[in-house]
């Protein structure tokens, strides 16, 4: 099964093409993410998986992703910070954005000695705002965005 | 997710993000996220319920996991909260407070639900 995509496409704009691998279990997100995407360019698509397996197979196909966006709370025993490890070690330099409902100095704690390099942070409950900077920051910035979060 | 006491129903500074972006991106977003929350809420609760019966908690964690997110997109803050505690209770296996979460759960919603219609005739 592939995963879900979504995509529209109108006149050209700096977004034409840019893909974008979404792990989330939550579908309730899914309509939420689509707008937030629209909002900011009708040109980007994405692909939905609900599992870190999914995740993991359209990491390691020859789809590229300009961004992944990953829910650090699973189910099962895998994080998503284990899928950015992944994503680290098939896709180097791949931009990566973790949300997660754990505040942020607790993710610090989960890091243990990785955290001089880690993926951007996005709190839950998702702030439409926030989401929509960070989703356009690391687009634009694309590879150059990867361990911005760790310097 | 914890809450002060003082916390509203619904975040009103939630909605009117949501409100700015349907009018960016989709006309009818808020009332889609809306009546997706109305739709799956009974259905989530109901399944919390069985699984009490069942003693599964797996099941509650996972269920209450969602409904703390449905719930928290929509600023619906203080049942995110105790869906939140459902989760938690249920991870940590301590079955025991789970039915009075779950009744605090339910009055919420229907709390929830009344202000979020409240919303939608505004509009």
């Amino acid at each position: 099964m592939n995963p879900t995509t979504t995509h529209s496409t109108t006149q050209s704009s700096p977004n034409q093409d840019k893909r974008i691998l979404i792990l989330e279990d939550d579908t309730s997100l899914k309509l939420l993410f689509t707008a937030i995407l629209r909002s900011i360019d009708m040109d980007i698509s994405f692909d939905w998986v609900s599992t870190p397996e999914r995740a993991t197979e359209a990491l390691a196909s020859p789809t590229h992703y300009d961004l992944v966006i990953a829910d650090y709370s699973l189910s099962g025993n895998t994080t998503g910070l284990d899928v950015w490890e992944t994503a680290c070690r098939l896709r180097p330099g791949q931009p990566f954005l973790l949300m997660s409902v754990i505040a942020v100095d607790e993710f610090l704690k989960l890091l243990g000695n990785r955290e001089r390099e880690y993926p951007p942070f996005l709190p839950k409950p998702i702030d439409v705002v926030k989401c929509r900077t960070m989703i356009s920051e690391l687009l634009r910035r694309g590879s150059e965005a990867y361990c911005m979060a760790g310097k | 997710m914890t809450q002060d006491p003082g916390t509203p129903c619904i975040d009103p500074k939630v909605l009117s993000k949501l409100y700015e972006l349907q009018d960016e991106a989709d006309p009818h977003l808020v009332a889609d996220l809306i009546r997706m929350l109305f739709s799956s809420a009974p259905l989530r609760i109901s399944r919390i319920v069985e699984a009490i019966g069942t003693g599964n908690a797996r099941v509650i964690e996972r269920e209450s996991h969602d409904l703390k997110s449905s719930a928290a997109n929509l600023g619906a803050l203080r049942m995110a909260g105790l869906a939140a505690q459902l989760e938690q209770n249920a991870r940590k296996g301590d079955l025991a407070a789970i039915p009075a979460l779950v009744e605090g759960v339910k009055r919420e919603f229907e709390l929830v639900r009344g202000e979020l219609e409240k919303s939608l005739e505004k509009r």
